[in-house]
This record gives C-alpha cells, sequence and structure tokens, in this order.
C-alpha cells in the first residue's frame, strides 16, 4: 500500500531537515513510537505501537537511510516484526523537502509498504483505513514540534 | 491463545460488577462469533472472560404498536431471520440477516455482540442504522439509552464504557417504512466490501412523496455513515428517477472508502452509487 502525504511547515529547511535526522525528535513525532535507539549513522531501531479500537499490535522496526541529498531528499528502506508474530511489514519510503521561503518548508513523502503474515489477511482492510489517520498525526506532530 | 480466567455470568447486575472489577482487562463473551475468532488469531487476548451467554433475560423478541420493536442483546441473528414479526413489520432487518455470514454463524452470533464488535462491514449496523434505532447501555449505575447515529465511535470503537454492556436494541415504530439491505461481496459468506441499508418511509397520501428516509452505507468508513446530503434531497420531495440518481451520486461523495485488496478507493465510490440507486427503488417498489 502507498501512503503519501504533502505538508507544510513554518519552519527553515534546515532545522527541519535537523530535527527528521534526530532520532529524539523524530521518535517524539511518530505516532506510537515507544522508542528511537540509533545503531550507527544510518540505522535506527524502534518499537512502534499501532492501536485499532481493542487491537494493539507493537512492531520492532528498522529504518536504514538509503540515500541523503542535503536538504532535498532522504530516502529510507526498513523492515518490521510484529512482536507478537502477528505479522511482518517492509518499506520503502521517500521524504522530499522544499524549501518555499527561509521560514517555510514543504514536506512530502511516499511510503510503499508491504505487509505479510496474519496482519495481512485480517487487518490489511483496517490497517489502510488507520494509516491515513497516522499520517495526518505525524504532520500535526511535526508542525507542532517544529512552529 | 493466552490463558485466560473464565467467569459464567448468571445476571447482568452480575457482569457489570465483574466488568467494574476487571475493566479493560475483561471481555464479554456472547456468541463468540467475533471475539473467539480475534483470541485464537492473538490479536485479542483478554485476562477475563464473562461469559454472558447464560443470561437468558437478554434473549427476546418484542412488538408492540406504540412501542416498537425491542430485542435483546443475546438474541441471535437466525432468530431475527426467522422471527414472523420482523418479517411482517421491519422486513429489511429479516433480509439482510439473511446475508450475513452462514447459517451455523447465524445460530451463534448475537446482535448484541455484533453492535458491540463495531466491525465496519457489520452488515447489522447499517441496516438497524436506516431504522433509527437506539441502544440500552448498563452500566454499574443503571442504563442509558444512546441514539445508534452516536453509539458507534471509530473502527472497532464505541460510546460503551468499560463496566457497561449493550442490553437491548429498541426500533421505534416511526421507522416502520420499507427499506432494503444490498450487500457487495466478492463470496456471499464474506464481509462486505460495501453495503448500502435503506429505510423508505412514503406520505400515506400520496404514495410518491417521501416523508423521510434514510441512506446508510457499510464498509467505506471507520463507521457506518449516512449520506445526510442524499437524504435531504429525497426527503418532502416527490421521488424521481433524476433525484435518485442525484442522491447516489452525492452518497458515493460522502463514502470514505480506502484502497485494499477488494478494490479501489475509486471503485467502491461507483459501487456505493450503484448500490444507492438500487436500494431506493428496491424500497420504493416494496412501500
Amino acid at each position: 500500500m502507498l501512503i503519501e502525504e504533502k505538508f507544510t511547515v513554518k519552519s527553515p529547511v534546515d532545522k527541519l531537515w535537523d530535527s527528521l535526522l534526530d532520532p529524539a525528535i523524530i521518535g517524539s513525532c511518530i505516532p506510537g513510537c515507544e522508542k528511537v535507539e540509533p545503531i550507527n549513522d544510518k540505522a535506527y531501531d524502534s518499537i512502534i505501537k499501532a492501536k485499532v479500537g481493542f487491537i494493539t499490535v507493537r512492531f520492532k522496526v528498522r529504518t536504514v537511510i538509503e540515500e541523503m541529498i542535503l536538504h532535498q531528499l532522504i530516502r529510507t528502506v526498513g523492515e518490521g516484526s510484529e512482536m507478537r508474530n502477528l505479522g511482518f511489514f517492509r518499506q520503502k519510503t521517500r521524504i522530499n523537502f522544499n524549501a518555499l521561503s527561509e521560514d517555510e518548508t514543504e514536506l512530502s513523502y511516499q511510503s510503499e509498504i508491504s505487509i505479510v503474515g496474519k496482519l495481512a489477511t485480517f487487518g490489511d482492510r483496517i490497517l489502510r483505513a488507520k494509516a491515513r489517520e497516522v499520517g495526518k498525526e505525524f504532520a500535526d506532530a511535526v508542525k507542532k514540534r517544529l512552529e | 491463545m493466552n490463558t485466560f480466567k473464565y467467569f459464567p455470568a448468571k445476571t447482568v447486575n452480575e457482569a457489570c460488577e465483574l466488568l467494574s472489577q476487571y475493566g479493560e482487562e475483561a471481555k464479554l463473551l456472547g456468541g463468540g462469533q467475533s471475539l473467539v475468532t480475534l483470541m485464537k488469531q492473538d490479536f485479542v487476548s483478554p485476562s477475563y472472560l464473562i461469559d454472558i451467554k447464560g443470561i437468558s433475560d437478554l434473549d427476546y423478541i418484542r412488538y408492540d404498536e406504540t412501542d416498537g420493536l425491542r430485542i435483546g442483546a443475546l438474541t441471535t441473528h437466525r432468530s431475527l431471520e426467522t422471527s414472523a414479526v420482523i418479517q411482517e413489520k421491519f422486513a429489511i432487518l429479516a433480509q439482510m440477516e439473511s446475508t450475513l455470514a452462514s447459517v451455523p454463524v447465524r445460530n451463534w452470533g448475537t446482535v448484541g455482540g455484533n453492535l458491540a464488535h463495531a466491525d465496519p462491514a457489520s452488515d447489522l449496523a447499517p441496516t438497524l442504522l436506516s431504522l433509527g434505532a437506539e441502544v440500552t447501555l448498563t452500566g454499574p449505575n443503571g442504563a442509558r439509552v444512546v441514539s445508534l447515529d452516536d453509539f458507534f465511535v471509530d473502527t472497532f470503537e464505541t460510546a460503551l464504557q468499560p463496566d457497561e454492556l449493550l442490553t437491548e436494541i429498541h426500533v421505534p415504530n416511526s421507522s416502520e417504512g420499507a427499506g432494503f439491505y444490498y450487500k457487495f461481496a466478492q463470496r456471499a459468506t464474506d464481509l462486505a466490501v460495501v453495503s448500502v441499508a435503506v429505510n423508505l418511509i412514503l406520505d400515506p397520501d400520496d404514495q410518491n412523496l417521501c416523508r423521510d428516509i434514510r441512506i446508510v452505507m457499510g464498509s467505506v468508513g471507520p463507521t457506518p455513515l449516512r449520506s445526510r446530503r442524499g437524504e435531504d434531497l429525497l426527503k418532502g420531495q416527490t421521488i424521481t428517477g433524476t433525484l435518485i440518481e442525484e442522491a447516489a451520486r452525492v452518497s458515493a461523495e460522502d463514502a470514505q472508502p480506502t484502497t485494499d485488496i477488494n478494490g479501489s478507493e475509486e471503485y467502491k465510490r461507483e459501487i456505493v452509487d450503484v448500490l444507492v440507486r438500487r436500494a431506493i427503488k428496491e424500497a420504493a417498489a416494496r412501500a
């Protein structure tokens, strides 16, 4: 499934860039992120919780930065497994930075996510519906943190 | 499946007390058609299971010409489907039930469990919403009545507090009209990809005049969705083919489908358009 979002943050591009590469800040902006731990300069481990009604799932995720073009693009790949073995996912994400002015930056991202396991068979329709909400919550959290 | 402590409750009070004691760690077991499946797959692991199937007070269908229809929460889907009074007075309910999963599931599954589970793909929820139903929620401090319009909060989330259980469904007599439920699914026993319930009340003096209508869509949002714009287009108007088409078009706009393995967002909107059109025509033909 493809999740896409585009939003504008009242922040200079360099500040937004640095913030998204800071594990503490990005961790606080990702909905349900319980922990982010840098492994090296380009890899992070994290634990992300997702809750839909009475169903809660928790993923252990490894994210690796594959490409960076300063103040323009971050490209990541990642994979995660549900901690009770309910499923497994892989993701490829492109984050584009577009400086609109000195104090305003447009951030857009496209995440291609594939899920397998029980979550894919049972939870696909639910997860897809929730992905939109999570994308919006992320945008709101980034704005709140930086504006 | 994880281990859990099992409590067979014999009365509503006993179930409420257990819910108060164990809160969100506990789950209610009715017919088990939703909960047990989720437990087997490890999606839900309650520490305490309160079995309410033995509360015989909650298994009833009562009809009164003034009050309307009252259904106990532990009434099975099959009981609704085969009830003579429902077939006569609220035929849409019996017709919908015949499309819900399979007979073995309908023999076990309860109407209260179906609503409390709040699956967006429920067949029962849009149909009861089209009939303007309300539900009674009972907790340690007594009972409260909530319109079904306000009951569904989000996917798998309802207005029920952790210490409350749904005890009764009430369908007012004013909803007695003619309705039809359309379900679009890959196989007959599958969950709906898109569903539409329409209940239409015609003016007794003019059989072409729409006195009231409810258009409810299932599986195309986090909760069942009413197309109020579609309803407003038809309310108080003489029903024409053009108006039906317009109501179906705005309903498709009001739907909030997501792309998944069953189809794209655009495809599902198209299905909503077709089903709303057909359901209004079918309801009008039955009125």
